[in-house]
């Protein structure tokens, strides 16, 4: 398919950004498009190195991988890097590009995860697993069922789609939020060492699990199937009801992990 | 350079009218904002509901002109619409409790289509029943 016109709405901030009121407002740039083969990423990058040499904005692996380059595409949260441009572009109209929402900016569409990293370090997660097809077959699991079970949080690449898109994170900064909350559930499940009633009370606080709305949105915009949402409602039944761990309580498993009873 | 660590504070002005905008929003987010304003709705009911009953310490004469306000038409689709959102709301708190604990959390969207279609069908029984019976 040729080339087409694009109109871009960027989300540009004024000047330099201090404070927290971060005032910007919408550039409008044209640059030639394939929607067939183009990225929302590509057209991004197009702007930046054929229009304005001064648009800041975060990317790096471009295949899904490292989760920086998360934005608002019309308003929802995506990876450009994966999202096909004709998967969300009608060809005519303006494509508005806005950074993440609940996240610090540094400048333009780029966000800051600081706090939301900040936060995970807290939790201690563990950042080297086993892979998930290694426990697989040593805990001997084949169906699908099971394998849904046993699914690794890991698959977050902490790109923040689930926070910007949280209603509630919007009105209490200081909400653990999805990602956090979906790392906490992770670690109950299978600890690692780690103290699972420490997670247990840091999530059941005021700024916890308890203040979800249930809304799901974190799981609808989540790139990875990582379900924050749903470990969320698992963080709530194991407070309500001192659930064990799935994984842990996996007798096979827990022996090839070192962890359980 | 980043301005701060902590997420950016939100005007306490916004921040409660964040949950009100609808842009791409899925199912959830409809079921959200529905169920907020089914409350809002019924917390004004149940206010309204202890300022009309404090009439009756007037005697009969101050109850009785109300009652003709209570069968006019217009009053009659207000309790229409009170019914649908004590139905959605009701319904609704049952679908976040199933949700909580674990039943059909994978079909959350399923889940609100099903309350939306009981309540709607709830609501237009109640509807001809008030209106037409």
């Amino acid at each position: 398919m040729a080339d087409t016109e694009l109109v871009l709405r960027l989300w540009r901030t004024d000047g330099s950004v201090e404070g927290p009121a971060m005032p910007g407002h919408f550039d409008e740039v044209r640059v030639a498009a394939d929607p067939s083969r183009d990225t929302v990423l590509d057209v991004i990058e197009r702007a930046w190195a054929e229009v304005d040499r001064t648009l800041v904005f975060r990317h790096a692996c471009h295949h899904a991988s490292c989760g920086t380059c998360a934005v608002r595409v019309d308003g929802r949260e995506r990876l450009p890097c994966i999202t096909q441009l004709g998967d969300v572009w009608n060809g005519r109209s303006p494509l508005t590009i806005e950074p993440l929402r609940n996240t610090p900016l540094i400048r333009d569409l780029a966000s800051d995860p600081s706090p939301t990293i900040a936060r995970l370090a807290a939790l201690r997660l563990p950042y080297v697993r086993t892979v998930e097809a290694d426990v697989r077959a040593a805990s001997g699991v084949t169906d699908d069922e099971d394998v849904g079970a046993a699914e690794r949080f890991e698959d977050c690449i902490e790109c923040l789609a689930c926070v910007s898109a949280c209603s509630v994170a919007s009105g209490d900064p200081e909400y653990l939020g999805p990602a956090v909350l979906a790392a906490a559930d992770r670690i109950v499940e299978e600890p690692r060492h780690e103290d699972a009633r420490r997670i247990l009370d840091l999530v059941g606080g005021e700024h916890g699990v308890w203040q979800c709305r249930s809304v799901w949105a974190c799981s609808a915009v989540c790139p990875s199937g990582v379900d924050p949402a749903g470990r969320i409602m698992k963080l709530r039944r194991r407070l309500l009801f001192g659930e064990e761990g799935d994984f842990a309580a996996h007798p096979s498993s827990s022996a090839h992990l070192g962890v359980g009873a | 350079m980043t301005t701060n660590v902590e997420r950016p504070e939100v005007p306490l002005f916004r921040r409660h009218l964040y949950w009100l905008q609808p842009r791409w929003r899925d199912p959830g987010w409809l079921a959200f904002a529905l169920n907020r304003l089914s409350g809002y709705i019924l917390v004004l009911y149940l206010l309204a509901h202890f300022v009309i009953l404090s009439r009756l310490t007037a005697g009969p004469a101050g109850w009785d002109s109300l009652l003709e306000i209570f069968g006019s038409q217009p009053f009659l689709v207000g309790d229409t619409l009170l019914i649908a959102a004590v139905v959605f709301h009701g319904l609704n708190g049952l679908r976040v409790t199933a949700l909580t604990f674990g039943f059909g959390s994978r079909h959350p969207s399923l889940l609100f289509g099903v309350v939306f279609a009981v309540s709607v069908v709830i609501t237009l029984l109640a509807g001809w029943a008030i209106l037409f019976e």
